[in-house]
C-alpha cells in the first residue's frame, strides 16, 4: 500500500539503533520505515505507549509432521481453549497444540510478526509448508534438520567437506529451508536402533563419525555458504542431570570459529535451559545455568535461547526421539515416535510442570538464571514452545525478569528448592530496552533478517505498541499479550488484542548458489536415494507451496 | 423456585441444551428462562420454542416431562440442584457435574455422568455407552460422585475412573471399568467381554455371568463376600487382580457360581 | 501430450507409490509401468466415459437435468445454506487443497466435516489419543527391520506393494531382503499374505484384544494361565513374544482386523501398548495400513485447520470433535444431518443401510468423477476430474509423508476440480452475505 503513516509520539525502544525510550515519532511509507513522510501522512498519537519493533520467535515448534501428530494425540488440549470463527478471523483452537489460526492470531495480539519454525524434516518439509502457509500474518522461515541425515554424515565420514556444503545447499533449497538445524546429532540415528550417544566424542553406530565431527562440518559448510543464520544447534544429552558438561564441551568445539556474516555468532545454542543441569540423578538435579552463563559471556561468537519452563501443561515435541521415549517411561503418558527414514525423528509426549515438583521447579529457576546472568545481546526469550510452554507465556516469563519482587513471591508458592538456588539472590530486573533485545533486536539479528527488528529507515514496518507503563510492571502480562496496535508491512492487524486484518505474510529461505562439486554430489545423491522410498525427483518443494515466497541468496566466497 | 419443563417441540436435528441446568434457572423469571438459547444444528432458538415452561414449587429444582431423548447436555457442569426426567434424556446428560442431584425415570443416551467430579445420578432405564467415562484423549475420567443404573448399560462403563461409585442393576458391555485407576464399579446382572481391561487400580465387582475376562485377569482366590460403598454383596466371589498388562493393582471380583466357565 | 512420463504418483491405496511410468498417446494413459494391479484398475477407469459424470445434474420435479457448474453450484450452495446441520463427507480420495477448502467451507456453513475414518481407521486414531502412536516413515522399515508383522490386514490384496517396494522384499542400507527379515502374519483368515508368511498365527475372530493383552502381559514376565488365548496356544504366544523382545528392529501393520473387530478402538489401542512397551525391550514402531491415498492427507489437513483429526462439528463456529457423535455415520443415524455434500466418495454403496436409506431421504450435493450409487441418488450431481491423473494436488502417504500429484492429461471438456468445485461453493457462500 502506497499511505504514509506517522507513528507519533511514542516511547520507543529499538535497541539496534541504540533507542533506549525515547520519545519519537516513526514514519512508515509503503510497508516500510522511512526517514521522513509528507504532510499527508495519517497520524496516529502513541502518547504514553511503548513502541517496539514487531517480535521476532527465534525458535518455536508450529507446524509440520511431529506438532501436528501432537494435535492429532491430543485432542484434550485442542478442545480446551477454541474460539469461533468470526466475520474477519477463522476458528481457533489449541492450548499447547494450537491450530495454524491460533498460532497466527495469538503471536499477532503479542506483538509478534515473525517466526522461526524450529526443525524441519526435509522429507516432510512440503507439509511444514502447508501449514506455514496457513498461519495468518506472520513472517517466517524455517530451519531444517541436518545432524542426523545419512549423506551429511556419510560425506563428512569421507572428509568430503566440499560435497557436505553442496548437499547442505541443495538439502536447503529442496526443503525451501531458511537456515541448518542440528538436534541431538548422531543420537537421533541411534535411535533408529533404539539407542542414543553420550557425548561429543561417541561413535554415531554404523557410521564413521561423532557428533563433534557433525556440529564442526555442518558449521563450516553454513560459514562457507554465508548462510544469513548460524547453524541452530539443540546439543547432546538434552534434559539429562548433569548435562551441561557436555553442553559447555560442545561449546568448546567452536571456540575459534569465526564468521564474515554481520549476525557475529558461529553457533546459535538452542533452549540452553534443558542443557544446564548438574547432578547425576533426578535426587540431586540442580542447575549449572552460571557455567553456562560464563561460557556464553565469555565467547564472542555464540548466542543462545533460553527455553524457559512456565507452569502448567506443556507438549513436548522434538526431534530428539530417544529422549522422549525417556521421558514417556519416566512419565507414563502417551507417546508418539516419528522415525524419518535416512534423516531424522521424533517424538512428541504431553509434560505437566508442577510447581510443587523439585524438579520442574530447579527447571524453571534455570531458565530466569540464564536470562539474568548472560547479557541480554546474547540470550533470547524462548520456551521452545511448547516444549518448556506455550508461547503465549512469554509475557508471564517477561513479568518474572523485571521484577525482583515479582520473582519472590512467585517462589513463594513452590517447591522450598527454590530457595536454595541461585536465583533466589540475583537482583537484577530486566530494562524494556533489555526486552526488546531478548524478543525482537538480538534474535533478528541472529537470524540474520536485516530488514526485521528494528525501527530504522528500511525495515519492515512491522510494529509493536504496547499500553505499558514504562517504569511500572502493574498491568504488564496483559499490555503484552494484548497489544495496542500492531502493524504488519505497515498494515493495522491489531487494535486491542482485536484481529483487525490478516494478510499473508512471507517465507523466507535460502536459495545457495551451486558450485562446480553439484554434479558429483547430485549423482551421489541419485545413489543413496536407493535407501529412500520416493523418487528423488518428487523429493523437493517446489516453490509454489510456499506462501509469498521470499528467497534469500548468499552471496557466493571464492 | 421450582421449574417444570414439558417438551413441545424438539426440532428435526436435535437439541443441544446445557442451560437445563438448576444455576442457570432457578433465579430467574419465566419469561427470561423462556429466552435462554439452546442450539439445533447450527442455529440457535429460545428455549421456549422447545419446552413448555411453568414454576412449580420453591425449591431449585428442574422437572423436565415428555421425550427429552434427543436433548443432549442436561445438566452439564451442574454444581447443585437437582434436575427430575421423566422420560428419556440425550447425550451428556450431567457430564462434569460437581454437586447435586440428577433423577432419571427413563433411558439416558451415551457419555452420561462423564468426566463427573461429585454429586449423583439416577437412572430408572437403560445407559448408553461411555457411562461415567472419560472425553477422547483425556487421561481421567469419573472423580467422584455416584451413578446408579437400575437397567442395563452399554459398553466402557466407567473408563478411566479415578474415584466415586457406579451402580448397574441388569448388566453391561464390553469393557466394562476399561483403564479403571480408582472408585468403584458394581454390576449386577450378566456383565459383557474384557472387564478390567488395562485396569491400574480401584475395585470392579460383577455380581452376575460374565460373557469372558483377559488373560491379564490373574486369579488370586475365592473370597465370601464383597462389600461396595457400605452395602455387601454375598458370594463366593473369584478375586482377580487386573491387569497384568498393566501394573495389576486392580482388584476384580467375580460372581463365583455363574462364572465357574472363566477358570477352565 | 505423448510419451513416458516418469515418476507419477498412483491415486489408489495409501502405499501412494510415486514410481509409476505412464505412457500417454493422444491425451490418453495409453499404459502404465511398476504400478500394482489395483493401480492399473485405477487408470484405467479414469478412462472409461461410460461410468463418468460429464455434465452436471441439478433434479428439478421428478427429473435430473442437466445445466451449467454455476447452477449447480448455486443450487448446491442454496440447499447446504438453508439446513441446520449439513454433514460434508468423503475427502478421503482428492487432494489436499479439496480437503482444506471443505474444512473451510464447513466452518464457514456451521456445518460437520467428516471422512472415511469412521468405518475403516477412526478407531486407530482413537486409540493413538489414548496411547499415542510410535511410528516410522516406510524407509526405516526397508533400511533397518528385521521383523515385520502384519496384523489384522491382507497386504497382498489391499496394498500390493507394500511388501515388495516398502517392508520385506526390498534391499535397505541394513537389511539384504527378504531373506535378511522375519515376516509375521496375524489374521484369523489364511489369506494369499499369510502363505508367505514364516509364522503365521491364526486368532480365533474377534479375539485380538485377548490376544494382545496376553503378549504384553508376557512382555512384563508375568505367567498367563490357560493353555490357549483366542484359539492361539499360549506357547506359540510366547515364541512371538520372544521373537519380538529379540529383533533388532521390529515393525507392526495393522489394517481393518484390528480395527474393525470387536474391541475396535481398544484392539488398536492394545496394539499401540504393546509396540510401546516393546520399545523397553528392543526397537519397534507401528503403523496404520490406511486405505484410500489421501485418507492420511484429510487427518492432516483437518489437524492443522481446526486441531481435530475428522469427525468435526463446526455448529458452533467452532470446531467440537467426538466420534461416536460427531462422526458421519453416528450423526445420519441419529436424525442429526438434514443435507449432505458428499466429495470423491460412495456413502449409499458403503455405509449401513440404514444410513444409506436416510442419506437418499435427505437433499444430498454429489461431487465425484464417477456415477455411483451416491450420484444417483443426489439431488445435485458436480463432476470432477480425477484427482492425481487429470488434475494436479497433495497428498499424504499412510506414513505421513507428502508427495505430489499430477495431472497428466485432460479431464472430459469442461470439467472442473474438487478444490475448483469447493472454492466455488466457498466463494458464493461468502457472496451471500452474513446468515
Amino acid at each position: 500500500m502506497k499511505a504514509e503513516l506517522v507513528l507519533a509520539n511514542g516511547t520507543v525502544y529499538d535497541p539496534a539503533n541504540g533507542i533506549a525510550g525515547e520519545r519519537m515519532d516513526i514514519c512508515i511509507r509503503d510497508g516500510k520505515i522511512v526517514e521522513q513522510v509528507s504532510e499527508k501522512a495519517q497520524r496516529l498519537d502513541l502518547a504514553g505507549k511503548v513502541v517496539m519493533p514487531g517480535g521476532v520467535d527465534i525458535h518455536t515448534h508450529v507446524t509440520g509432521s511431529k506438532v501436528n501428530a501432537g494435535r492429532i494425540m491430543r485432542p484434550e488440549d485442542v478442545r480446551s481453549s477454541v474460539s469461533p470463527r468470526t466475520s474477519l478471523t477463522r476458528s481457533a483452537s489449541g492450548y499447547t497444540v494450537p491450530n495454524v489460526y491460533q498460532i497466527g492470531y495469538t503471536y499477532a495480539r503479542m506483538g509478534y510478526t515473525t517466526v522461526v519454525e524450529a526443525a524441519v524434516p526435509p522429507l516432510k518439509a512440503r507439509h511444514t509448508h502447508e501449514e506455514l502457509s496457513a498461519i495468518p500474518i506472520l513472517d517466517k522461515a524455517s530451519l531444517v534438520l541436518m545432524g542426523n541425515n545419512w549423506l551429511i554424515m556419510k560425506y563428512l565420514s569421507e572428509g568430503r567437506d566440499d560435497l557436505v556444503r553442496e548437499y547442505a545447499a541443495w538439502l536447503l533449497e529442496a526443503a525451501k529451508g531458511y537456515g541448518i538445524k542440528i538436534v541431538n546429532p548422531g543420537g537421533t540415528e541411534a535411535w533408529g536402533w533404539g539407542r542414543n550417544v553420550e557425548g561429543v566424542r561417541d561413535k554415531v553406530p554404523h557410521f564413521d563419525i561423532t557428533p563433534a565431527d557433525t556440529i564442526k562440518g555442518l558449521l563450516k559448510a553454513n560459514e562457507e555458504l554465508n548462510l544469513p543464520t548460524s547453524v541452530h544447534l539443540h546439543p547432546n544429552r538434552l534434559g539429562k542431570p548433569g548435562n551441561y558438561s557436555t553442553t559447555l564441551e560442545t561449546m568448546e568445539l567452536v571456540r575459534n570459529a569465526t564468521t564474515r556474516m554481520p549476525r557475529g555468532q558461529v553457533l546459535h545454542v538452542v533452549h540452553l535451559q534443558f542443557h544446564s543441569y548438574g547432578g547425576d540423578s533426578w535426587r540431586n538435579f540442580h542447575s549449572e545455568a552460571d557455567k553456562l552463563a560464563t561460557a556464553v559471556n565469555s565467547s564472542s561468537n555464540l548466542t543462545v535461547d533460553v527455553g524457559a519452563v512456565v507452569f502448567g501443561w506443556s507438549t513436548t515435541m522434538t526431534a530428539d526421539g530417544p529422549f522422549e521415549h525417556d521421558l514417556q517411561r519416566l512419565t507414563h503418558l502417551k507417546w508418539t515416535n516419528v522415525d524419518v527414514e535416512a534423516e531424522t525423528g521424533a517424538g512428541v509426549v504431553p509434560h505437566f510442570y508442577s510447581m510443587r515438583n523439585a524438579v520442574a521447579v530447579v527447571q524453571w529457576c534455570t531458565g530466569l538464571e540464564l536470562l539474568l546472568l548472560i547479557k541480554p545481546d546474547r540470550i533470547f526469550l524462548t520456551t521452545d514452545h511448547p516444549n518448556g510452554g506455550p508461547f503465549s507465556k512469554y509475557p508471564q516469563i517477561i513479568h518474572l525478569l523485571m521484577s525482583r519482587k515479582h520473582r519472590d513471591a512467585m517462589m513463594e508458592k513452590l517447591n522450598p528448592v527454590c530457595k536454595k538456588s541461585m536465583l533466589s539472590s540475583l537482583d537484577k530486573e530486566y530494562t524494556l530496552y533489555d526486552i526488546a533485545k531478548i524478543t525482537r533486536a538480538g534474535t533478528a539479528k541472529a537470524l540474520g533478517l536485516a530488514q526485521k527488528g528494528h525501527l530504522g529507515p528500511g525495515a519492515d514496518a512491522d510494529v509493536a505498541v504496547y499500553d505499558l507503563q514504562p517504569d511500572s510492571t502493574e498491568g504488564l502480562e496483559k499490555a503484552l499479550s494484548s497489544a495496542h496496535l500492531v502493524l504488519k508491512d505497515g498494515t493495522m492487524v491489531v487494535r486491542d488484542g482485536r484481529i483487525l486484518a490478516a494478510p499473508a505474510g512471507r517465507t523466507y529461505w535460502a536459495r545457495c548458489q551451486p558450485t562446480d562439486k553439484r554434479g558429483e554430489m547430485i549423482n551421489g545423491l541419485r545413489e543413496h536415494f536407493r535407501y529412500y522410498t520416493i523418487q528423488l525427483e518428487n523429493y523437493p518443494v517446489s516453490e509454489e507451496h510456499l506462501i509469498r515466497s521470499s528467497p534469500v541468496v548468499p552471496e557466493v566466497s571464492s | 423456585m421450582s421449574v417444570r419443563l414439558v417438551v413441545k417441540k424438539v426440532p428435526a436435528v436435535g437439541l443441544e441444551a446445557e442451560v437445563i441446568d438448576p444455576a442457570t434457572l432457578v433465579k430467574k423469571g419465566l419469561s427470561e428462562i423462556g429466552r435462554l438459547q439452546v442450539w439445533a444444528g447450527r442455529r440457535t432458538m429460545p428455549l421456549g420454542e422447545a419446552f413448555d415452561i411453568s414454576a412449580e414449587g420453591p425449591e431449585d429444582n428442574i422437572e423436565i416431562h415428555g421425550d427429552a431423548s434427543r436433548v443432549k447436555r442436561i445438566g452439564q457442569g451442574m454444581a447443585s440442584g437437582r434436575i427430575d426426567l421423566l422420560g428419556d434424556a440425550g447425550m451428556h446428560l450431567g457430564n462434569r457435574m460437581s454437586g447435586g442431584e440428577i433423577h432419571v425415570s427413563g433411558s439416558v443416551s451415551s457419555w452420561c455422568g462423564c468426566e463427573m467430579q461429585g454429586g449423583s445420578i439416577s437412572i430408572a432405564g437403560n445407559a448408553a455407552h461411555y457411562l461415567g467415562g472419560a472425553y477422547r484423549g483425556s487421561s481421567a475420567g469419573m472423580q467422584g460422585g455416584s451413578i446408579a443404573v437400575s437397567g442395563a448399560a452399554g459398553g466402557e462403563v466407567g473408563c478411566r475412573m479415578a474415584d466415586g461409585i457406579i451402580t448397574i442393576g441388569a448388566g453391561c458391555g464390553d469393557f466394562a471399568g476399561v483403564h479403571q485407576k480408582g472408585g468403584v464399579i458394581v454390576v449386577h446382572g450378566t456383565c459383557g467381554a474384557r472387564p478390567g481391561a488395562g485396569m491400574t487400580g480401584g475395585l470392579l465387582i460383577l455380581n452376575g455371568r460374565v460373557e469372558s475376562i483377559l488373560p491379564g485377569a490373574a486369579y488370586v482366590e475365592e473370597v465370601q463376600e464383597a462389600e461396595a460403598a457400605g452395602a455387601r454383596l454375598k458370594g463366593p466371589f473369584l478375586k482377580f487382580k487386573c491387569d497384568l498388562a498393566e501394573q495389576a493393582q486392580g482388584e476384580l471380583l467375580i460372581l463365583a457360581e455363574p462364572n465357574r466357565h472363566l477358570r477352565e | 501430450m505423448a510419451g513416458m512420463i516418469q515418476n507419477v504418483t498412483c491415486p489408489f491405496c495409501g502405499c501412494l507409490c510415486d514410481d509409476i511410468r505412464v505412457v500417454l498417446e493422444e491425451g490418453k494413459v495409453k499404459e502404465i509401468y511398476n504400478g500394482c494391479a489395483l493401480s492399473q484398475s485405477r487408470f484405467a477407469e479414469a478412462k472409461r466415459t461410460e461410468n463418468r459424470n460429464l455434465q452436471p445434474l441439478v433434479r428439478k420435479g421428478d427429473a435430473k437435468l442437466p445445466v451449467g457448474y454455476d447452477e449447480a453450484l448455486n443450487r448446491a450452495v442454496e440447499i447446504l445454506a438453508s439446513a441446520d446441520h449439513s454433514l460434508l463427507y468423503g475427502w478421503a480420495t482428492t487432494s489436499c487443497e479439496a480437503q482444506r477448502a471443505g474444512v473451510e467451507l464447513a466452518e464457514l456453513l456451521g456445518a460437520s466435516i467428516d471422512d472415511t475414518s469412521s468405518v475403516c481407521h477412526g478407531p486407530s486414531t482413537i486409540g493413538i489419543q489414548d496411547v499415542g502412536y510410535v511410528t516410522a516413515t516406510l524407509g526405516a522399515v526397508k533400511n533397518r527391520a528385521d521383523v515385520v508383522i502384519y496384523w489384522g490386514c491382507n497386504p497382498f490384496h489391499a496394498h500390493p506393494r507394500h511388501i515388495s517396494r516398502y517392508t520385506v522384499f526390498p534391499r535397505g542400507y541394513f537389511r539384504k531382503g527378504r531373506k535378511d527379515r522375519k515376516l509375521v502374519v496375524v489374521d484369523p483368515r489364511r489369506t494369499s499374505s499369510s502363505r508367505i508368511a514364516d509364522l503365521y498365527v491364526q486368532p480365533e475372530v474377534g479375539h485380538d484384544y485377548e490376544i494382545l493383552n496376553a503378549l504384553r502381559a508376557m512382555l512384563r514376565g508375568a505367567k498367563i494361565a490357560g493353555p490357549k488365548v483366542g484359539g492361539v496356544p499360549t506357547g506359540t504366544l510366547q515364541q512371538v513374544a520372544e521373537l519380538m523382545k529379540r529383533a533388532e528392529f521390529g515393525a507392526l501393520y495393522f489394517g481393518l482386523g484390528l480395527s474393525m473387530s470387536r474391541g475396535k478402538h481398544r484392539n488398536v489401542e492394545a496394539a499401540l501398548e504393546l509396540v510401546r512397551d516393546l520399545n523397553a525391550h528392543a526397537k519397534w514402531v507401528i503403523g496404520a495400513m490406511r486405505g484410500h491415498y489421501n485418507v492420511a492427507g484429510f487427518n492432516e489437513v483437518c489437524a492443522w485447520e481446526t486441531g481435530f483429526p475428522f469427525s468435526v462439528d463446526f455448529t458452533r463456529g467452532y470446531p467440537r470433535y467426538n466420534p461416536g457423535e460427531t462422526s458421519a455415520v453416528d450423526l445420519i443415524s441419529n436424525g442429526e444431518i438434514d443435507a449432505i455434500l458428499t466429495v470423491a466418495s460412495d456413502p449409499v454403496a458403503n455405509l449401513p443401510a440404514e444410513v444409506a436409506g436416510k442419506i437418499r431421504r435427505m437433499p444430498a450435493i454429489a461431487v465425484d468423477p464417477f456415477k455411483t450409487l451416491t450420484t444417483e441418488a443426489a439431488d445435485v450431481v458436480i463432476p470432477s476430474a480425477v484427482a492425481g491423473i487429470e488434475g494436479p494436488g497433495t497428498a499424504y502417504r499412510m506414513d505421513g509423508v507428502p508427495i505430489e500429484l499430477r495431472g497428466l492429461c485432460e479431464p472430459p471438456p469442461g470439467l472442473l476440480g474438487d478444490d475448483e468445485i469447493v472454492l466455488g461453493m466457498l466463494q458464493r457462500l461468502k457472496g451471500m452475505g452474513s446468515r
